[in-house]
């Protein structure tokens, strides 16, 4: 456990260091963050041109939707996927094994020192910038437990989720077209683009029952109150669902993954 | 100068042939890849129907005005990248020193990146895309007159021609600031994911950087523009020649940076 | 006669940003880089005459490579001129590009997933090589230095010793008057570098083209140069034959000697005693002590029947001119 904890400490200096190396680009990833939120709160004051409600939202709560839910992103990203192909790629994955903590923990590990840096460098910066701003002025915003926990069974439901496609990476060697399709599919019904509740009905019925919609919608929609009262457990519930799913089908196909490495060498 | 045409048309044709070849091992990624970009377009596009049509259009554009932008921008990226996106390569040859050997042989270091790492046969997915926004233009009642057609290709090449020279631009800037990944990232979803709204929306200044600054909107709101007759003052005539016009000083310009640049290089890669 | 390759006061000054360590650092760099100048290469001069093989050697960072890129003109220097078949590398680039060829041992031309053929076929279209000259040298190599066999195997499947010899057919494909190879036989075996060197010979010989060889190791100069070029930091430290080198700056010599009966061995301060069992005596002498001196002292303690007297290898040499 110590020796975890000390891999936790190392691993945030090394995330937050790396973060500041480039100098040019750090200024400029702050600049691309300003110029997005600039461009889509744009794009919704267009939208709602003469317009007061579409759909019972107002112009002022999508404003703070859009803000926030591009905090919520910096927040929720995830690169464990990315890092695992790319370690079966050049082989190095076989070294894991030979670590004395099991390799989800340590990507677990991993992604925390990362949410520690984009929490530390991003996050707090632009929730200052929100409340200076005033973005939050005008929208009743639920910040009690219920937001609290959608919002961590999100980040672990993210966590599982590319820890399973990652863990497919062992099986198939070049998965990037497939991987390309299925992020057209997320984009989509994540509601990280355009909300859910703009959907044509059959659309948004269909999202009800993807796992990408428990990643931003329900943590944001309980955040700027769309969901409230008993929706909020039942939104809840199927977070859960999803979260076990995933564990499971990760942890199944890292046992079976990790076996087929001892037999075949790595 | 005839002797030099041939003797880049002759190597880009040996490199091309040498590039086809050396690919043909990842023919079925070739395929899901295929299926993957398409549907990928097919969301985005899909999307942003559904978001117009919630609001009854877009700053007085209809909603398949707005998806004829949107499929003119992707279009134009997707021609870009796969005629010239070569030139992609530069930071990262910057970044390793590989340029030295670009740049030690008698041909123009920039054909010879481009053709090079070509992804020509990529074009082949944008002929769908091109299907897609002719149905776009034909949904948003464009005319198709002879004279219009031959505007609309000659506004797809410039649009294609802006971006290499914008993009050049950066590449050039690399060789002295090295690390330009997210600057890069930035131009990218500017260009893909907010060129496809018309330009007006974002603000008078914002729309004056993207006419004169960052010439983005040559590529995606002007073009669409003035084939919808939809920016005041210019007929579809007279805008076709501004654009083209525009683009070949935007070219030049970067041809020139790239010069400036180039001789000031510094081999510093490891 | 005019030299094929020169450089006079060449000087490059680069300016870097210094990193700084540690979170504060990586902070304090944001805002505030600390730059500083660096001199990678100080007044140079030397001239090449044509068909010479040159050794160039160095440490890492001492300014070869900064050297070669001007040369070759990749670089602009900031000050000072060099020459290269009578142009101006660095101010015709893609001329100067007809005159040399250029191997980087780490860094490849070839195409990796194609046969060796298409190679050539690429350099063919590249340097606009007429198709007599290409198959003549085609031939060449083919029958030299067993390209033949490897003609059409994907270069991915080549050894490194194969690579190389790839590399370098490739780089004289459209006879080149300098041939500047960095770091030729870097990863190679004895018996790989043993065939290059006999390659690099061999084109010196019948191709008379001037080579101008970077390198480490000091094996490849031996076999290869007969004059050297030394630099360290920046600045040239040793220019000149190898035979005067080592007689300059090679002060260990080993003396062998064979008395006809077993006897004492010398004492002096500036003699070291290896070895002095019966007649067999190993001497070892590390000042700069003149023959004349030595020779008497050995004969005076018993009767010689032979003698031998060696040289400090190369790397000795190098090793001390480094340190110096």
């Amino acid at each position: 456990m110590k020796q975890l904890w000390d891999y936790l400490k190392v691993s945030c200096k090394i995330e937050l260091e790396n973060q500041l190396v480039f100098r040019s680009n750090f200024f400029v990833s702050i600049l691309s963050v300003v110029i997005r939120v600039a461009m889509l709160l744009a794009l919704w004051s267009a939208l709602y041109q003469g317009k007061t409600q579409v759909d019972g939202i107002s112009l002022a709560t999508m404003k703070c939707y859009t803000v926030v839910s591009i905090v919520f992103e910096l927040f929720i990203a995830c690169n464990v996927e990315q890092s695992v192909t790319g370690k079966v790629k050049d082989g190095s994955i076989s070294m894991m094994l030979t670590r004395p903590a099991s390799y989800p923990v340590t990507l677990f590990i991993e992604q925390l020192a990362n949410t520690f840096q984009a929490v530390v460098v991003w996050v707090i910066p632009y929730l200052l910038v929100i409340l200076l701003c005033g973005f939050a002025r005008g929208v009743q915003l639920y910040l009690g437990p219920w937001f609290w926990a959608s919002a961590l069974g999100a980040y672990l439901l993210m966590f599982f989720y590319q820890l399973f496609f990652g863990m497919i990476a062992f099986w198939t060697q070049e998965i990037s077209g497939f991987l390309q399709a299925r992020d057209a599919v997320m984009l989509v019904f994540s509601g990280s683009m355009v909300p859910l509740w703009f959907f044509p009905e059959k659309l948004f019925a269909l999202a009800q029952y993807l796992p990408f919609q428990a990643m931003y919608s329900v943590p944001l929609s309980i955040l700027i109150g769309k969901i409230t009262g008993p929706d909020i457990r039942s939104a809840l519930l199927v977070q859960l669902g999803w979260l076990l799913g995933f564990w499971l089908l990760s942890q199944l196909c890292w046992r079976k993954s990790r076996r087929r490495m001892i037999v075949n060498g790595g | 100068m005839g002797a030099k045409i041939t003797y880049y048309w002759r190597l880009y044709w040996t490199v091309l042939g040498m590039q086809l070849r050396s690919r043909m091992s990842f023919r079925l990624n070739f395929f899901v890849m295929l299926a993957g970009v398409f549907l990928r377009e097919a969301a985005t596009l899909a999307l942003m129907v559904v978001l117009v049509r919630k609001f009854d259009g877009l700053a007085g554009w209809s909603t398949w005005e707005i998806a004829f932008l949107y499929s003119f921008v992707t279009l134009t990226f997707r021609n870009f990248s796969s005629f010239v996106g070569g030139i992609g390569q530069i930071p990262a040859f910057i970044r390793t020193g590989e340029m030295d050997v670009y740049l030690l042989t008698p041909s123009d270091p920039l054909f010879l990146i481009n053709c090079r790492n070509t992804m020509i046969w990529r074009s082949f997915y944008n002929i769908g895309i091109l299907a897609v926004t002719i149905y776009c233009a034909y949904k948003a009642q464009i005319a198709f007159a002879p004279g219009t057609v031959c505007c609309l290709a000659v506004l797809i090449l410039c649009g294609m021609f802006i971006l290499f020279a914008v993009y050049l631009i950066i590449y050039a800037v690399s060789i002295r600031v090295v690390e330009v990944s997210a600057l890069l990232k930035i131009l990218d979803s500017v260009y893909k994911q907010y060129m496809i709204y018309p330009i007006s929306i974002y603000g008078r200044i914002a729309a004056w950087a993207f006419t004169f600054l960052l010439p983005l909107g040559l590529a995606s709101y002007y073009p669409s523009g003035v084939l919808l007759g939809r920016v005041a003052g210019l007929t579809l005539g007279w805008g076709t020649l501004v654009i083209a016009a525009a683009t070949c000083l935007w070219i030049t310009a970067a041809f020139l940076l790239w010069r400036v640049f180039i001789r000031r290089y510094d081999s510093t890669g490891t | 006669m005019n030299p094929i390759l020169s450089a006079e006061h060449l000087t490059k000054r680069f300016t870097v940003v210094v990193g700084r360590k540690g979170l504060a650092g990586a902070v304090g760099n944001l805002f505030a880089p600390t730059k500083r100048e660096i001199m990678a290469v100080n007044d140079i001069s030397f001239s090449v005459e044509e068909g010479e093989i040159v050794g160039f050697l160095g440490p890492n960072g001492a300014g070869k490579s900064t050297t070669i890129k001007m040369l070759t003109g990749i670089l602009t220097p900031t000050s000072g001129s060099a020459e290269a078949a009578g142009l101006v590398p660095y101010q015709r680039p893609r001329e100067n590009a007809r005159n040399i060829g250029v191997v980087f041992g780490q860094r490849s031309r070839l195409w990796w997933n194609l046969p060796v053929q298409d190679s050539f076929e690429y350099t063919k279209a590249l340097y606009q090589i007429p198709e007599g000259v290409f198959r003549e040298n085609l031939s060449y190599f083919s029958e030299n230095f067993g390209v033949s066999e490897i003609m059409t195997k994907p270069v991915r499947t080549l050894s490194l010793g194969q690579k190389m010899r790839t590399e370098i057919a490739m780089a004289m494909l459209h006879n080149p008057r300098i041939l500047y190879l960095d770091e030729p036989t870097i990863g190679l075996d004895v018996v790989g570098k043993n065939e290059l060197h006999q390659l690099i010979r061999r084109i010196n010989a019948d191709r008379w083209v001037t080579i101008l060889l970077l390198t480490h190791d000091v094996l490849d100069i031996e076999r290869l140069c007969r004059r050297v070029m030394i630099i360290d930091k920046g600045s040239m430290i040793w220019h000149g034959g190898i035979e005067e080198l080592k007689r300059a700056k090679g002060m260990e010599k080993h003396y062998h000697v064979l008395y006809e009966s077993p006897c004492d061995p010398i004492q002096e301060p500036f003699i070291q005693v290896v070895q002095a069992e019966g007649q067999r005596h190993h001497y070892l002498c590390t000042e700069d002590v003149p023959m004349e001196v030595i020779l008497p002292r050995i004969l005076a303690v018993g009767k010689v029947v032979d003698f031998t007297v060696n040289d400090p290898p190369l790397d000795q040499v190098m090793r001390r001119i480094y340190t110096e």
